[in-house]
This record gives structure tokens, C-alpha cells and sequence, in this order.
């Protein structure tokens, strides 16, 4: 029985040449339509449920290349931004420091909860997430808080309120880069001395 | 017999630092972390910038040097590397004098050597196993002060340059530290 062509030849664009070359080297199967065995009896698609069998799976492959490509967007900000947050760590020049900071924002223009999740994420080094949580905390309470999304809200109360001491200590030192005194008052009874004697000497530095 | 007085300092440009509040409770992953803060930028080929005091005087004149670079906010933060804990480490030092900053301390550079991962590793263990086992404090390693905490040192570091008649490079630093001494007058 012949085959129905998906793509009949007399269709094709006359445009796509590189993609005709290409499919040129592709087994001829490809091509063809799929046929089933119905009770016992090969049965052959009409021309309706193939095109919404078509749709579907197209459907379907772009939902899907969507979100393969928003995970490898935030992957690749994620791993940048690590990148970037250990050059800060190692340099001591406070011009290159500054640069990289600008340089950090910019990249994550809107994705700054990917600076959240490093902070909370227990793969990456102790001082990598310290200083995420500074820069992330610097970042959303610099801006208008009705700008602040929910997800950074939240994020943002979670790595608060984070176990470790490091981690908490680059909370307050976030929130003094973003002049949020108001939010340092509440380390004030941090059960580590050294986060609570930091909210001391950054609130006394501001009055 | 005394130890003598002879440490590599370090000057990160920025809190938090992992030896603020030390976490060794994962030992591997504490080790990583204070290997970070030794390695070199790219751009450094591997030599990593610290400056050598071999008196109290000197390392109060570093201080002034890197205080009187920050603005009245930004906290100074030193890091102390004894040199018998270099010397231990089998880490390469080289003096190294530097034209960007002032003249009466950039004699006083040198850079180390931390191109392998393994010497940074070797140096962050001995230094989480000092701290370990009480030979080695944190206040003794390093410490955090402000512009305005060292005003007099820089006072004093500024009229010591002047003494010595030896220039002060930075124009926007030694008009600082004129307005700081004449703050003090």
C-alpha cells in the first residue's frame, strides 16, 4: 500500500534549501506516514487527524523547548553569576569589585532571584553563598518594593532566616549596602555574636 | 626564643569573608572555601598580591594605605598570613614593588605563589587545623576597621610619608589624609 508524505514533495518551500540538503541525508523512512495495525487491520490516518496529530506534537515540542530552554537560561545565569561572585571574593581592588558587581546586575536584570538560590544552595561554597545573599539582599531592597516579586520575597525571607551564621551575616551586610535599617534591627538578637555585633556596628555606623 | 614579627597581608575588598565565621562542620567544603580567598584572578597568573610588615610600623602604614583608598562606609578587611605558616605551606614569595599606591609602602608588596589548587588547599588546612586546635586565633589572623576608626593612624602614616619626603602617588588619597590631619589639628 503506498504511503501518504507528510510533506509532499510538490509542497516543500522552495525556500529551505539548507534544510532540503539536510533532509536529503536523512533515511527516507522519516518521511513516511506511520501506519497502525487497528484490530487486526493496518489502518491508514486521514488527512484531519494527521494534521491535529501534527499540532499536538508540536504542540507539545515547543512546550517542552521552552521549558529545556528557560532551565538552561537560569542554568547558564546560575553558573556565570558563581563565576562572577568568585572573582569578588578573590579580588582586592575595589574598582574591579564595583565592575563586577555592575556587571553581575546586568547580566541578571529581572533574574535576581537566581542570586537567591545560589545563597541557598548547599552544593555551592560556604563564602559563594555569603556573598549571594549579600549582593542578592543589596539588589531587591535597593529597589521599589512594589517591584519586588513574591518569589524574591520569599527567597528573601527564607535566606533571613537561614541556619548558618556566614549566610545571615551576608544578609546584613545586603541589607546595609541597601540602607534597609529598619529590616538590620532584626538581627539584633541573632543568636551568633558576630552577626549580632555586625547589626550593631552597621546601625551604629548609619545614626 | 620570640617569633619573629613577619606577616603577608591580605586585603580583600569585600565582606563577608569565609574566615568571619569560620564553618568546618563540612570539613572538605570548609577547606574549598578558605581556598577561594587564596586563589589568584585570571588576569594574575597565579601570583596572588599581599604585602609584607615586618614591624608594627609597617603593618599600621599598610592599613592607612588601604583605609585611606575606601570611602568612609567600606570596611577594611586584613587578613594575617604568618610567614612560618607560608614557609610551611611551601608557598613561593616574591617581592614585587608596585607603582599605584603610595610610594612610602609599595616596597612592601610582594606576591605569592597559588597557582595550584593543592598549595591553596595545603594552606587553608594548616590554617583550619591552627584554628582547630587554639594556636591560631581568628583576631590574630585577621580583623575588620573602618576610615574613621584609623583617622590618627593615618595622621601619622601621612606625616611619616611627608617626613621621609617621599611622595604620595594618589592625589585623591593624600588630599584625604591632609583633611583628615588638619581634622585632627
Amino acid at each position: 500500500m503506498p504511503n501518504i508524505c507528510l510533506e509532499p514533495k510538490s509542497q516543500k518551500p522552495a525556500a529551505a534549501s539548507y534544510q532540503m540538503e539536510r533532509r536529503s541525508y536523512r533515511p527516507q523512512q522519516e518521511f513516511e506516514e506511520p501506519t497502525f495495525d487497528l484490530f487486526g487491520q493496518e489502518y491508514q490516518p486521514q488527512a484531519q487527524e494527521v494534521k491535529e496529530l501534527r499540532e499536538t506534537t508540536q504542540a507539545r515540542l515547543k512546550e517542552r523547548l521552552g521549558v529545556l530552554q528557560s532551565k538552561n537560561v537560569a542554568g547558564t545565569l546560575h553558573f556565570t553569576s558563581v563565576k562572577v561572585i568568585k572573582d569578588i571574593i578573590r579580588s582586592s581592588e575595589l574598582d574591579d569589585t564595583a565592575d563586577l558587581e555592575r556587571k553581575l546586575y546586568t547580566l541578571l536584570d529581572g533574574y535576581e532571584i537566581i542570586l537567591g538560590y545560589i545563597a541557598m544552595d548547599n552544593r555551592e561554597l560556604i563564602n559563594v553563598r555569603a556573598m549571594a545573599a549579600r549582593l542578592f539582599f543589596a539588589r531587591i531592597k535597593s529597589q521599589d518594593y512594589t517591584q519586588c516579586s513574591l518569589a524574591n520575597k520569599l527567597m528573601a525571607a527564607s535566606i533571613a532566616k537561614h541556619a548558618i551564621p556566614l549566610i545571615r551575616l551576608g544578609v546584613v551586610l545586603g541589607l546595609a549596602d541597601a540602607r534597609a535599617w529598619d529590616d538590620i534591627k532584626s538581627f539584633l538578637t541573632d543568636p551568633h555574636p558576630k552577626v549580632k555585633q555586625r547589626a550593631e556596628e552597621l546601625l551604629e555606623d548609619a545614626n | 626564643m620570640p617569633t619573629e614579627f613577619c606577616v603577608f597581608l591580605r586585603f580583600p575588598s569585600k565582606e563577608p569573608s569565609f574566615f568571619d565565621i569560620p564553618e568546618i562542620e563540612d570539613y572538605e567544603k570548609a577547606v574549598e572555601s578558605a581556598a577561594l580567598e587564596f586563589e589568584p584572578r585570571e588576569k594574575d597568573e597565579g601570583w596572588l598580591s599581599v604585602w609584607k610588615a615586618k614591624t608594627d610600623g609597617e603593618e599600621q602604614s599598610l592599613n592607612a594605605g588601604f583605609a585611606a583608598r575606601r570611602n568612609k562606609c567600606q570596611t577594611l578587611i586584613c587578613l594575617r598570613l604568618p610567614i612560618d605558616l607560608l614557609k610551611l605551606a611551601a608557598i613561593q614569595i616574591k617581592q614585587d614593588p608596585v607603582d599605584n599606591t603610595f610610594s612610602c609602602i609599595a616596597y612592601l608588596h610582594y606576591l605569592i605563589g597559588m597557582a595550584s589548587e593543592a598549595d591553596r588547599k595545603n594552606l587553608a588546612k594548616l590554617i583550619i587545623s591552627r584554628l582547630q586546635d587554639g594556636s591560631l586565633s581568628l583576631d590574630a589572623l585577621g580583623y575588620r576597621t573602618t576610615k574613621s576608626n584609623i583617622t590618627p593612624l593615618l595622621k601619622k602614616v601621612y606625616k611619616r610619608c611627608s617626613e621621609e619626603g617621599v611622595k604620595v602617588e594618589l592625589e585623591w588619597a593624600e588630599a584625604w589624609a591632609r583633611t583628615a590631619a588638619e581634622e585632627i589639628d
